[in-house]
């Protein structure tokens, strides 16, 4: 520490120790900290509704007994004076209850403030997302489309992936990294709406089916099907995240040394051998770094459940837009964002143990 | 044209240098007098580069002090110190030209544009590169980047230059031209040049005197020749030159003298260690001094014969097979007498008291 | 000269480019309705524009040879571009994994294989942009009902999408600020620092780039929520900073492995202050990344969606704006927006690639040829270099 004050001065010291620490306590870890905590503890959030409700229907009946005191004056001031002392009577009482009922508001609005405020600590939350069927279903649901993505990209990119980088002639291999490339600097949301028009009721698909007298596309009752809802989505998952598994095995592939594959084949290896012994035992950390990010991306990924689902199905990452945006419960946003955190922990660690792989990943 | 730079001298009083449990340098006590070329020369990891290091400011030792021109410099920054440092791979500033990587330590010393340009061109002279000073550093080759290098450090007018290694990365006949340029610019300035080195031949013909070094210990500091006839160590003895070294034990000493017990019968060399009687000893004479005598007169001759030779071009080594397997040297100039020597062909070998030394075992310098 | 025929050519395609599609839509705009096959044919043109720039950019490439790599050019160097040329085919038909003939029927499949994931990757953006001039009220080229530029502007009257524009910018530019001067200091502090911790604050740094956006913006949220700082333009930047400083400080430390610690400290030993050290020799040195890092920040904070969705409360960016506009079902605006994002995407996408190829082949190619010249010039340095003074 002293030798890093030496070499770089005390002003240049202190940026660096205090940006980087502003960096990963105030904005990484705190954040997640805070999140944690956020799952143990809850609001009453029925409570404070009910006495919301209370309270309004207590200032309609405040109204009602303003009104029978106004009432009662009135008729006081008219009365013959034998009526008076009954009306005065009525009105005092009217008048009693009227101070009661306000002294019982304002013992209503105090609690009502402190109810909103209060926080009540234990396990309500993640009992509710135990408890809930749906949303448990939702979750799976999450998982095995994310695998499903992540194994369909891996083989969908591997033989680009080693066509770019062993096989492509210098010419050949530039042009085709640009037209990988270029398509990836669109907006994730465009390309997505892009596949919304491919499959809805009267999009491309439909309309390539029609020309083979598959589809009726100009239907209305029944109207032409759409392919929206989970299969949508999972395409659209492929389609929107297949290049980042393409770039780390790429860049794992073109480290290994051509002649070893030579070496196999001249020693009598049929390709398909040399793939599965050379050519991916040397790929395997790309592998796994294409994985782990095909699937974080894929678990959380909400634009395009969004865009894609169709109203059909609903995915995970929506539910937690839906607590802290609609609903405003923190709480509960927090517990399933905390979810969606561990299982992707668990799935990087999973893969790391699986492929073997360190800390040693990001090439980019 | 001369620069007119008084060097100071440098201090070394019991620096030690450590690195968590690894000593790197054990308490190095030397003077370095201004306006001498002092080297420090050993092999890789033996500590010179860390006293290089420490002198010039980067780390402060961890017991002892360094004092240039009698001032202790702890806790002083490199940027502080009266010193400049020619770093082994020169760290030349890439994105600046010539004239402004040389005027640099000017620039930030707050000079202004034409009196540092003046002065670039003025060391550009002296490193006889003027008409450079306009094109990048990655235009020039090694030897002239070496030249403005050493221009860059003497343009801040140091009083101590300290060079780390500065020719280990030329060929061999640049390498030999820059050791004469260095040598005059050096006397030329009378800076006090520290330069750390593992080649002995520019240690010993550039330097005023040199500090042998071993594992972090300094073996032996003198001039080139005295280290060379006199060392005082075995390590010195053996690092610096090629030398015999026959291993026994000492029978007698006399006047300065001690015959040691050997494999090839008693030697006599001379007692510069002042060993006693039963001391272990090893008797070293260099291969240049051993002669092949016939019934001439000398201190020490041992019979054997010739176990095979190596044809140098300028000399010839000859090697004579002792009874522990190991080689005695015998080198002598082409002078077309070694046609008569033959494998096997018994010799005598021959060499004076005066040209052995004897000193106590230790530590040896790896083949 | 090659150099400068490279980088004319280089411009004349993005101009061809840029100038096709501005006369396209001049041409279509003052047509426009009234004569459909004209502005049909300006379309056309708009879309051949496209794919020819694109294809012009990569000829000028394979023409010039900027696409080859090192060691190619070295060839060329060494026997002339004719001999090379020969060399490298023969070289590519050295034997590979199979046999000749089940290696052209490969060469087929592979070809084929390649074709259609570009066409995958390019159709869906292509329907898109048709889409946008389609007089059809939804978004779709079938049934055409003729061409237009209604929906451009319709966009260009959609008030909502000005003020999201405006704070894209906004939060673009202050996301670029804190993401370069954090982003810089963590990668200082990884490429000096030699500690056993150093590996733990790498991955702890590097962490918010494979977290899901979602949880990026929730935990921000719930952050500043306990002090009461509601969702908006501030926790945006905030959150969105936290994951692109990270790209940031990869970006520097890339170049910083580059950078000869040497030179910092030759600088300090001839008498630069700490201070001097960095804004002489190590600024300059970052200068260009610094740029880079700026530009990559603003257009990965600009398209960003998933944390931004949860930060931003009830504002709007320009991302926002396209989600909750598809996510209602809305007339084919967003389609117009889509062929201006594209386009510009597209532009600025092949200049960056091609830019970011010349450089890096152009720097190893001139660092091949100074090594080489270095030597010979040592040969012969040594020989004629004078002793004198």
């Amino acid at each position: 520490m002293r030798d890093f004050v030496r070499r770089y001065g005390i002003a240049m010291t202190s940026y660096i120790f205090l940006a980087c620490g502003v960096w990963v306590i105030v904005m990484i870890l705190v954040p997640q900290l805070v999140m944690f905590t956020y799952t143990f503890w809850y609001q009453d959030r029925n409570l404070v509704g009910e006495l919301y409700n209370e309270i309004d229907k207590s200032y309609a009946s405040l109204d009602d007994l303003d009104a029978a005191v106004e009432d009662a004056t009135d008729r006081l001031a008219k009365a013959a004076s034998g009526d008076k002392p009954a009306i005065e009577g009525a009105r005092d009482a009217a008048v009693q209850r009227r101070a009661d009922l306000e002294a019982k508001i304002k013992q209503l609005e105090t609690r009502y403030e402190a109810e909103k405020k209060r926080i009540y600590w234990g396990m309500r939350n993640y009992k509710y997302l135990a408890s809930n069927e749906d949303h448990r279903i939702v979750f799976i649901k999450t998982i095995w489309a994310s695998v499903l993505v992540t194994v369909l990209a891996l083989v969908f990119c591997y033989p680009i992936a080693f066509y770019l980088a062993k096989v492509a002639p210098g010419e050949k291999a530039a042009l085709l990294m640009l037209g990988l490339i270029v398509p990836y600097w669109v907006n994730e949301l465009l390309r997505v709406f892009a596949w919304q028009m491919i499959l809805s009721g009267r999009g491309v698909l439909n309309l390539v089916l029609s020309l083979f007298g598959l589809v009726d596309i100009n239907s209305f009752n029944p109207p032409p099907p759409n392919y929206l809802g989970n299969g949508g989505v999972i395409v659209g998952m492929i389609y929107a995240y297949i290049l980042f598994m393409v770039f780390p095995l790429y860049n794992t592939i073109e480290t290994l040394d051509r002649n070893q594959i030579d070496a196999a084949r001249d020693l009598g290896a049929p390709w398909w051998r040399i793939h599965w012994r050379i050519v991916i035992p040397h790929a395997k950390p790309g592998i796994a770094v294409g994985c782990i990010m095909t699937f974080m991306l894929a678990a959380g990924s909400y634009a395009v459940p969004m865009i894609l689902s169709g109203g059909r199905s609903q995915w995970f990452t929506q539910i937690i837009y839906t607590w802290t945006n609609d609903t405003q419960d923190m709480n509960l946003g927090a517990t399933y964002a905390l979810a969606l955190l561990l299982l992707c922990i668990v799935f990087i660690m999973a893969l790391m143990r699986l492929f073997r792989v360190s800390l040693e990943d990001i090439a980019k | 044209m001369a620069i007119d730079v008084v060097g100071m001298n440098v201090d070394l009083d019991a620096a030690t240098m450590r690195f968590g449990d690894f000593t790197a340098v054990r308490n190095a006590t030397l003077q370095i007098n201004a306006g001498e070329f002092f080297s420090f020369l050993g092999p890789s990891g033996c500590g010179k580069t860390t006293i290089l290091r420490m002198v010039s400011g980067f780390i402060d030792p961890t017991e002892g002090a360094i004092r240039i021109g009698g001032e202790d410099m702890r806790g002083i920054g490199p940027n502080k110190r009266p010193t400049a440092l020619i770093f082994q791979n020169l760290a030349l500033f890439p994105l600046m030209k010539v004239w402004e990587n040389i005027a640099f330590g000017l620039e930030v010393r707050g000079v202004d544009r034409v009196s540092r340009r003046k002065r670039a061109d003025e060391l550009l002279d002296l490193i006889a590169l003027d008409g450079q000073a306009d094109k990048m550093v990655s235009e020039l080759s090694g030897g002239q980047r070496q030249r403005v290098a050493v221009a860059r450090a003497l343009a801040v007018e140091p009083a101590v230059l300290l060079l780390d290694e500065p020719l280990s990365a030329l060929d061999l006949k640049l390498r030999q031209h820059m050791r004469a340029e260095l040598r005059s610019i050096q006397k030329r300035t009378g800076v006090t040049f520290v330069y750390i080195t593992h080649d002995q031949g520019e240690a010993l013909t550039m330097s005023d005197r040199v500090a042998v070094m071993s594992q972090g210990v300094i073996q032996q500091v003198g001039a080139g020749d005295d280290i060379y006839n006199n060392p005082t160590t075995a390590f010195v003895a053996t690092f610096v030159g090629e030398n015999n070294a026959l291993f026994g034990r000492v029978m007698e000493t006399s006047e300065g003298y001690a015959l040691v017990d050997t494999v090839f019968g008693p030697l006599r060399g001379r007692n510069t260690a002042h060993l006693v009687v039963g001391d272990r000893a090893v008797v070293f004479v260099r291969p240049e001094r051993c002669l092949l005598v016939d019934g001439a007169e000398v201190d020490n001759r041992i019979d054997s014969k010739i176990d095979h030779l190596d044809f140098e071009g300028s000399f010839v080594n000859l090697f004579v097979r002792g009874a522990d397997r190991r080689d005695l040297v015998v080198n002598r100039p082409n002078d077309g007498s070694y046609k008569t020597l033959t494998p096997g062909k018994a010799v005598t070998v021959g060499f004076s008291a005066d040209d052995a030394v004897v000193l106590a075992e230790g530590e040896m310098a790896r083949e | 000269m090659n150099d400068f025929i490279t980088r004319m050519l280089g411009s004349i395609s993005t101009l061809g480019y840029v100038v096709t599609i501005i006369a396209a839509t001049a041409i279509g705009w003052t047509v426009g309705g009234a004569n459909d096959a004209l502005a049909l044919g300006a379309f056309l043109g708009l879309v051949l524009g496209f794919i020819g720039a694109t294809v012009l950019f990569g000829m000028v490439n394979i023409f010039l040879g900027i696409h080859r790599n090192t060691t190619e050019l070295l060839l060329i160097e060494r026997h002339g571009a004719e001999r090379a040329d020969a060399l490298l085919r023969a070289a590519s038909r050295a034997p590979g994994l199979l046999a000749a003939s089940s290696r052209q029927i490969l060469s087929i499949a592979t070809n084929g294989y390649i074709t259609l994931f570009l066409g995958y990757m390019f159709l869906p953006l292509i329907i898109m942009m048709a889409a946008a001039f389609n007089a059809n009220r939804n978004p779709s080229i079938s049934p055409w009902k003729g061409f237009t530029f209604a929906w451009f502007d319709k966009l260009m009257g959609e008030n909502e999408l000005w003020v999201a524009l405006g704070n894209s910018a906004i939060i673009g530019v202050f996301v670029v600020l804190i993401s370069v001067v954090l982003g810089l200091a963590a990668a200082l502090l990884l490429t000096r620092l030699q500690t056993k911790a150093k590996t733990l604050i790498y991955g702890i740094m590097v962490s918010p780039v494979l977290v899901p956006g979602v949880i990026l913006g929730v935990s921000t949220l719930l952050l500043w929520d306990t002090i009461g700082v509601p969702g908006g333009l501030f926790l945006s930047i905030i959150a969105q900073s936290t994951f692109i400083s990270a790209y940031a400080m990869l970006l520097f430390m890339a170049r910083l492995q580059r950078f000869d610690l040497g030179l910092e400290e030759a600088a300090l030993d001839l008498g630069a202050s700490h201070q001097q050290v960095f804004y002489k020799i190590t600024l300059p040195f970052l200068r260009p990344t610094i740029l880079t890092a700026a530009v990559l920040a603003f257009l990965q904070s600009f398209e960003n969606y998933n944390t931004t969705l949860f930060t931003i409360g009830r504002e709007s960016t320009v991302t926002i704006f396209i989600g909750s506009a598809v996510k209602q079902g809305q007339e084919p605006t967003i389609n117009a927006l889509a062929v201006i994002f594209i386009t510009i995407t597209v532009v600025l996408a092949i200049v960056y690639e091609i830019k970011r190829r010349t450089e890096r082949a152009r720097a190893e190619v001139q660092r091949e040829l100074a090594k080489r010249a270095d030597q010979e010039i040592t040969a012969e340095g040594a020989g004629s270099a004078t002793a004198s003074a």
